[in-house]
């Protein structure tokens, strides 16, 4: 048994008993049942109908136990969702504490082709609270291939999941994803710690085929790049793009090479002059900008 | 505003939803249904159920329409018996997630024992899932077929209020509209009904449980025929009262019995509804061409 899976799941219990006593009596009866004559149509069944018993209002969590709950979810995305939402999760956390780690992964890959969007989203997101994520890096690849906004940031944002379990060519078309469905590249989580020679070689090469068709680039793609440059010709590459640049642009290229050790990459983003001002923006605030 | 309570999306093209969305159209109901072509596995078959409660939700919601679906083995594709059986064992699964409203497209086309087997099934499904049924009437043999399909849904106990029956016609739509039914009308322009047919209908029947939808798929068929039938009706006198009943509000209250569709689902918001990570500020430029 893994311990932030139960305990995370005590805290699920404790707060779903909270907020719905009815509901959570409900689906607690029908696990209970489902533990005395096991069928994988029966979890699935519960795992689907749970939308129809709980709410889809947020669940409160009171203070004296929020520090609990953060110490597990870092980015406090389980304690924004609604109670449908954390009930398919309690499901999913009591039924990898009651069954093997093979049946559990059958189990879970099954309910991944059956999946509908927010469970889908669900699913992905789970993945990290198993007692076993790493046997299931080719369901967080697939969501990394999405084309749907939401599932593919399951995996990118607001999770390290993929910074810990995908080999770099996993990670690398992770990135590149983000830039061709236009969710945010700054905020992945792991950004820093997994960037690389080749990713960034790919990321130029993408800025060139866009920049062909006169078409703009994510800002924050320069995040990557700029972090990465050593060289003199990495230095006068990202200054050929000055020119062209949006404001968010520059400020990002700024803010990057003010990120990056490098002597040379410190001097050129004093060198960068935006509206006037020397200031550097933080990312969220690059973000918000207009 | 307008509903499209029976088209097949999984269909059409973008620029469908985009004119769709532009014409007032905001939400659609997918029945389940065949390819044109009948599958050879089940596994097909639950790829198609998944993509109806997966990908085409989200194709929609880039254009702020709203996609519903209803889970069920047509009757074409229930005479292939061991594929049928199969079928039925994964429909459960889909009956009870998100935003399907109904047991359906189900019902007969060659009126054949397999047909009535499975017909009877579903029925049950449907009240064990507590869903209302989508009624899918034949082509030959219209009438009897439908009246036989009504005959045996109140012999399953199901209250005619808790069933639509669809592609009705003017041999039809007395026979249903009397026993209680909701009565709906598919505008295809070949082969079904036309505007000016359903124009003459509306007139002669009024609003009550009468609504219309486009059925359109991959056959010669019009994803706009709902708003561009509401305009015909409108300019041939009809009330717009009459006309947002048969074009909005009845197919909702019809639908609504599943508790899965609700007008707050596009009042308040006109995205996708896996607002999971707070709100939609991790999406940035996702959304296509949506206009409002």
């Amino acid at each position: 048994m893994n311990d932030k899976t139960s305990k995370l799941r005590a805290l699920i219990e404790s707060r779903l008993k909270a907020h719905q006593e009815n509901a959570f009596d409900k689906l607690y009866d029908g696990l209970t049942k489902l533990q005395q004559d096991y069928s994988r149509q029966k979890l699935f069944y519960l795992f689907a109908i749970s939308s129809r018993w709980f709410s889809r209002e947020t669940v409160s969590i009171p203070d004296d136990v929020l520090a609990e709950w953060q110490e597990i979810d870092c980015w406090s995305v389980l304690i924004n969702w609604q109670s449908v939402q954390l009930a398919r999760l309690y499901i999913l956390l009591l039924h990898s504490e009651r069954t093997e780690d093979t049946v559990f992964a059958d189990d879970v890959n099954e309910l991944f082709k059956s999946a509908d969007v927010n469970e889908l989203v669900l699913l992905v997101y789970a993945l990290n609270f198993f007692p076993r994520p790493d046997i299931f890096v080719e369901r967080a690849r697939e969501a990394a291939r999405s084309n749907i906004g939401t599932v593919f940031s399951a995996v990118a944002h607001n999770s390290d999941y993929a910074m810990r379990y995908f080999d770099d060519s996993g990670w690398n078309q992770l990135v590149l994803k983000a830039a061709f469905l236009a969710v945010p590249i700054w905020s992945i989580v792991g950004l820093e710690e997994r960037n690389n020679a080749e990713l960034v070689a790919m990321l130029k090469h993408y800025v060139w085929e866009r920049q062909a068709a006169s078409r703009t680039v994510p800002w924050d793609i320069w995040r990557c790049i700029a972090w990465q440059a050593k060289t003199p010709k990495d230095f006068d590459y990202l200054r050929t793009q000055f020119d062209g640049a949006s404001v968010k642009e520059l400020a990002a290229i700024k803010l990057a090479l003010s990120e990056n050790k490098n002597a040379e990459s410190q001097a050129l983003a004093d060198q960068l002059v935006l509206g006037g001002s020397k200031k550097l923006l933080s990312w969220p605030a690059i973000e918000s900008e207009p | 505003m307008y509903i499209d309570p029976h088209i097949h999306m999984s269909a059409r093209t973008t620029d469908d939803y985009q004119n769709m969305a532009d014409a007032g159209v905001v939400a659609v109901i997918e029945p389940a249904f065949w390819l044109g072509q009948p599958r050879t596995s089940a596994e097909t078959y639950r790829d198609y159920l998944s993509s109806l409660v997966g990908w085409e939700r989200f194709r929609a919601s880039q254009f702020g329409i709203k996609h519903y679906c209803t889970i069920g083995l047509n009757s074409k594709e229930a005479n292939n018996e061991a594929l049928a059986e199969e079928v039925m064992d994964v429909l459960p699964l889909f009956l009870a997630k998100e935003g399907v409203v109904a047991v359906g497209e189900i019902g007969f086309d060659e009126q054949t024992p397999l047909e009535e087997k499975y017909l009877r099934a579903q029925i049950e499904l449907a009240k064990e899932f507590e869903l209302p049924v989508m009624v899918h009437t034949p082509h030959r043999d219209k009438l009897q077929g439908t009246i036989l399909t009504m005959d045996i849904c109140e012999e399953h106990g199901l209250k005619p209020s808790q069933v639509v029956i669809d592609h009705n016609n003017e041999t039809t739509v007395k026979a249903v509209l009397d026993r209680g039914f909701w009565t709906a009308f598919t505008l295809y322009p070949q082969t079904k009904m036309g505007s000016e047919r359903m124009v003459n209908i509306a007139k002669e029947y009024g609003s009550e449980r009468i609504f219309i939808d486009s059925s359109a798929d991959w056959g010669v068929s019009d994803p706009m025929a709902v708003p561009k039938t509401a305009n015909l009706m409108l300019q041939s006198g009809i009330s717009k009262e009459d006309v947002s009943l048969m074009c909005y509000r009845n197919a909702l209250d019809a639908y609504a019995q599943s508790g899965q569709i609700n007008e707050a689902d596009w009042a308040e918001s006109n995205f996708d509804q896996s607002d999971l990570f707070e709100g939609n500020s991790v999406l940035r430029g996702q959304v296509p061409q949506k206009n409002n």
